[in-house]
């Protein structure tokens, strides 16, 4: 197990070593001047010839390379243009927002759709299963930030329960920090929720079938044990898959949901560096984002060992 | 209740297309406390579902329509109990256990096999979890698991396939039930694992007194192991006798046409199979009157009017539902002995030899590492040398792992050997380029296995069997062509009428024989068949048999037949040789092989093989043998087989033995001959 971890960590920080070149080519490969973007157009020649200096700009790019990964595993991602504040400062005030939506969603979206998952499976054909199926069915079609527009004009605008933006912390005041967060939260978990629950059906339905199943209920266990020890723990394997490709889709998603219900995170702030074109923000988000999948890939597999010792001895 | 378990008229409903079929139709059965009962039967004959609808454990589309059983020392009846009901679940499991079939999809591969020993334990005998463990570990111990304790919290992916079956066997016998059901539980092994577990199942059974019911469709393990046997036919069952009665003296003209049907381990050679003609009706379609009629070769007009016949006791505890009575039944016997005229097909081996294979070698190399560096190699078939004379078949036997199929592929050049020479028709095309090779093609060709994936579905029968044909330029226009499909239809028995169709529509019989026909089509001199009946029932298997004995005689086709069957290889070849390992231990004549075998190995399988006859097998000279293949890539050093031969000397550790001449065509691989 842990040969096995310590070497696909080993592979994580070779693929976010190549993200870093991928960022910073891509980066330098857009036209227009930075130095414009960052002074404006009415700049004098030997501000220009200084900042143009100081940028490195006159150096091979890939010296520049070296330098920006160098100040990056220092912490250091430079200034941002547009707000003249460290990079990193930025980043430290907005990702938390953007973390703590994600992972809220994507802990609720997991048991509650492997659950709905399994009750369909079980009771298939059965009312309950109906239902599940058709509001899965009918979730995975629909647009978040589309389910997010209904939900402001329905609960902010026609009935004014819930406030229409902002983001309050828990620990500040947590009632209004519900009343802000249910609506984004919900439409970022719903997707989460339909796609694993069709997952774990379909899983579940065919795990059932296997003939381990038939060992495990000739040897008369309950039938609870019999869904939720032998059957699930193998319907999960493939489930699993789904996590880490949802957790990606979130930290895309939240930018949605932060630009519909006006939340200060990254998302956000990310949409506002690219449009401004604030590179040191734009490169900054880009690796975090990178490493957050990573990560996530990474956790995605030790959980698969966990599961499925299979994977464990090959 | 005199007996311990008793069935009762049980029928079972599948719900297919919008109707029911029933695929069980009325069977009684019963059981006697620490009996040992075998159940054969065709596939669809159901024998399984008879079993699991028992125990309540038919899932949808199934369902129970009628029936009732009684289990010793429980009031009423049991189907009355719903199936999730606390009373079926002590039942399940701890009154009555089972093993399946497939010991690799048998147990939960996420569990570890302790744990699914011990969660039954627990369950059933009310055991803590110290207390389970050590008794989850005895019975790891008692069917002879190695290193139990340390074995204990492994997976099944870990094990072999005979591994499992014993680890299956643990887990229903740790909750000592009074019955164990045994569904075909060791169909997919080899033959000397068979033979071990079924010894293990009869020792444990007598020692705990628990009664055994063996579903097979293998007569001989029957023959050898049960007590009083079951025959069932298309949801019925039509007859039911002790052991001895059923071989002696079987009185269903289903049973004794099955037992003319099958080759036996001791027949004489020119036995002729006589197969039943047509196929067990489709449980949907099953006519009013008796089952067996269109295919019996006893019926009278009467049977048709008579309805189903019911179950007679003809003398005490031997019972039969035919509707004639024994005089008729004599008589019947009579005549068809009479009109047996049916002869073995001459055929002619000449001097000339088809196929020489010399030296040949196979080796699969191990990459490993993220540079996937070269490690080794398997050697899967090393110094393979015989001779194929034209019109000669030639029987290719060993345990799964041997290296059978490699060396048909390196014959078909579907591989490349590493070396050695294979000359066919006097020219070696060991190392010939597949342009080379383009002309050897149409002269050989192969039978496969299974008959459900080798032929393609979306192609008609016509096309696959009139493909090499056209391949190979055989054929001036479509005139010819229709003509030659047409033909070669009805070479193997099949209506030129049904080349529209596509594979799904043909019984598996009927597969194999377009298989033959795909074979024999670009008119090849040498043809290889691989396992070509193993997948077939019974009662088709002779069919097949006798049209491959058929089609050689006619047209004086080479065989190399391979199959892990060793009764049906000796019934069809004329010389056999036998593989261990990936190398030949043994070659000679047929019955020379079989009357006097000399290589330990080939004495081991063939007393492993269990013979359709109780009074023979109780006379059998029995070798026991240790262990399990190894795994090809931990082959033994110096004789391969010597860590479970009987005779191991020092020097069989060492040294490898050669394939030596020991008398006449007599060749082995053993130093015990030298």
């Amino acid at each position: 197990m842990g040969k096995y971890v310590t070497k696909r960590v080993g592979q994580m920080i070779v693929i976010l070593f190549l993200i870093s070149i991928f960022i910073f080519l891509l980066i330098s490969f857009i036209p227009g001047d930075p130095v414009y973007a960052m002074l404006g157009e009415e700049v004098s020649a030997e501000t220009y010839e200084r900042v143009y200096q100081e940028l490195n700009l006159d150096k091979p790019v890939v010296y520049r390379y070296f330098v920006w990964l160098g100040n990056a595993l220092r912490g250091d991602f430079g200034q941002s243009t547009q707000f003249h504040r460290p990079t990193v400062e930025l980043l430290m005030e907005r990702m938390p927002v953007t973390l703590y939506f994600t992972f809220l969603s994507f802990f609720i979206s997991i048991p509650v759709g492997v659950l709905l998952g399994v009750l369909s499976a079980v009771y298939r054909g059965k009312p309950i299963d109906t239902v599940v199926t058709l509001l899965a069915n009918i979730t995975a079609c629909l647009p978040q930030f589309w389910i997010g527009i209904l939900l402001l004009y329905v609960f902010a605008m026609k009935w004014s329960l819930l406030p229409s933006f902002g983001f309050t912390w828990p620990w500040e005041d947590f009632g209004n920090s519900v009343r802000t967060t249910i609506m984004p939260l919900f439409c970022l978990a719903i997707g989460g929720i339909a796609s694993i629950a069709r997952q774990t059906r379909s899983s579940m339905l065919e795990v059932i079938r296997q003939d381990y199943i038939r060992t495990a209920r000739s040897k008369g266990l309950k039938e609870r044990k019999i869904i939720f020890i032998h059957a699930l723990k193998n319907a999960l394997i493939p489930v699993i898959t789904l996590f880490g490709m949802r957790l990606g889709l979130l930290v895309g998603g939240s930018m949605f949901m932060e630009t519909v219900f006006a939340i200060p995170g990254m998302g956000s702030l990310f949409v506002k560096a690219i449009t401004s074109r604030d590179i040191p923000v734009v490169q900054a988000c880009v690796l975090v984002t990178a490493l957050i999948s990573c990560m996530v890939n990474l956790i995605t597999d030790i959980l698969y060992a966990v599961v499925d010792p299979r994977i464990k001895y090959e | 209740m005199e007996n311990l378990l008793e069935i009762k008229d049980i029928q079972t409903c599948f719900h297919m297309d919008g109707r029911d079929v029933r695929s069980v139709d009325g069977v009684s059965m019963y059981l006697k406390r620490g009996e040992i009962v075998g159940i054969v039967g065709e596939s669809g004959s159901g024998k399984s579902v008879t079993m699991l609808s028992m125990l309540q454990l038919i899932s949808s589309p199934g369902r129970i329509v009628g029936g009732e059983v009684y289990l010793e020392g429980i009031e009423g009846n049991l189907l009355d109990y719903k199936a999730g009901s606390e009373m079926m679940r002590t039942v399940r499991g701890g009154r009555i256990s089972m093993i399946f079939q497939e010991p690799m999809t048998s147990l939960n591969p996420v569990l570890t096999i302790g744990y699914q020993i011990q969660e039954n334990i627990m369950l059933h005998l009310g055991l803590g979890k110290e207390d389970s463990r050590k008794r989850a570990v005895e019975m790891l111990k008692m069917v002879n698991i190695p290193d139990a304790e340390e074995r204990f919290d492994y997976y099944p992916q870990q094990f072999s396939g005979g591994m499992r079956q014993r680890i299956m066997i643990a887990m229903a016998m740790s909750s000592n039930p009074d019955v164990l059901i045994a569904d075909e539980a060791t169909t997919a092994l080899d033959v000397t694992t068979q033979e071990q577990l079924l010894e293990m199942i009869r020792d444990v059974a007598k020692k705990t007194n628990t009664a055994v019911v063996i579903v097979t469709h293998n007569l001989g393990i029957v023959a050898r192991y049960a007590e009083r046997i079951y025959v069932m036919y298309s949801g019925s069952v039509v007859e039911m006798s002790d052991t001895r009665r059923i071989f002696h003296n079987p009185q269903h003209p289903y049973t004794r046409s099955l037992l003319r049907a099958i080759p036996r381990l001791d027949d004489p050679k020119d036995r002729v199979l006589i197969p039943i003609n047509g196929l067990p009706p489709n449980p949907a379609e099953r006519p009013e009157y008796c089952p067996f009629y269109e295919r019996c070769e006893y019926r009278m007009d009467r049977c048709i009017k008579n309805g189903k016949p019911v179950l007679k006791e003809l003398e005490k505890g031997h019972i039969s539902s035919c509707c004639l009575t024994a005089s008729e039944l004599a008589q019947k016997e009579e005549e068809i002995r009479n009109k047996e005229s049916l002869k073995a097909p001459k055929k002619q081996i000449q001097e000339e030899l088809c196929l020489e294979v010399k030296d040949v070698r196979k080796y699969f190399a191990i990459y490993e590492g993220a540079l996937r560096k070269k490690v080794g190699d398997i050697k899967a078939i090393e110094d393979i040398s015989f001779q194929l004379r034209k019109g000669e078949t030639l029987g290719i036997v060993g345990e799964s792992g041997c290296g059978k199929t490699t060396l048909a592929r390196c014959i078909m050049r579907v591989y490349q050997p590493e070396g050695g020479q294979i000359i066919f028709h006097g020219e070696d095309i060991a190392s010939y380029k597949d342009r080379q090779l383009k002309p050897f093609r149409p002269q050989m060709s192969m039978i496969f296995q299974d008959p459900f994936s080798s032929l393609d579905p979306r192609q008609t029968a016509g096309s696959v069997v009139g493909e090499s044909l056209l391949v190979h330029k055989l054929v001036k226009d479509r005139k010819e062509y229709d003509a030659r499909v047409d033909e070669l239809f009805r070479i193997v028995g099949l209506d030129p009428a049904l080349k529209d169709r596509v594979a799904h529509e043909f019984s598996g019989g009927q597969r194999q024989r377009i298989g033959i026909a795909r074979a024999i089509s670009s008119n090849p001199s040498m043809i290889i068949c691989d396992e070509p009946i193993s997948a077939l029932d019974v009662s088709i298997q002779a069919q097949i048999i006798n049209l491959l004995e058929e089609l050689q005689a006619k047209l004086g086709i080479s065989y190399l037949f391979i199959a892990h069957d060793l009764a049906v290889v000796k019934h069809i070849s004329d010389r056999v040789l036998v593989m261990y390992l990936g190398k030949i231990v043994e070659i000679a004549d047929c019955l020379d092989l079989y009357e006097h075998t000399l290589h330990p190995y080939t004495k081991a399988l063939l007393s492993a093989v269990p013979v359709a006859d109780p009074d023979v097998e109780a006379n059998r000279e029995r070798i026991a043998i240790q262990g399990e293949v190894p795994s090809i890539r931990k082959r033994p050093d110096g004789c391969p087989f010597h860590n479970r031969c009987p005779h191991a000397m020092e020097r069989c550790k060492k040294e490898v033995p050669k394939l030596k001449t020991v008398k006449g065509n007599h060749q082995a691989a053993c130093f015990l001959y030298e």
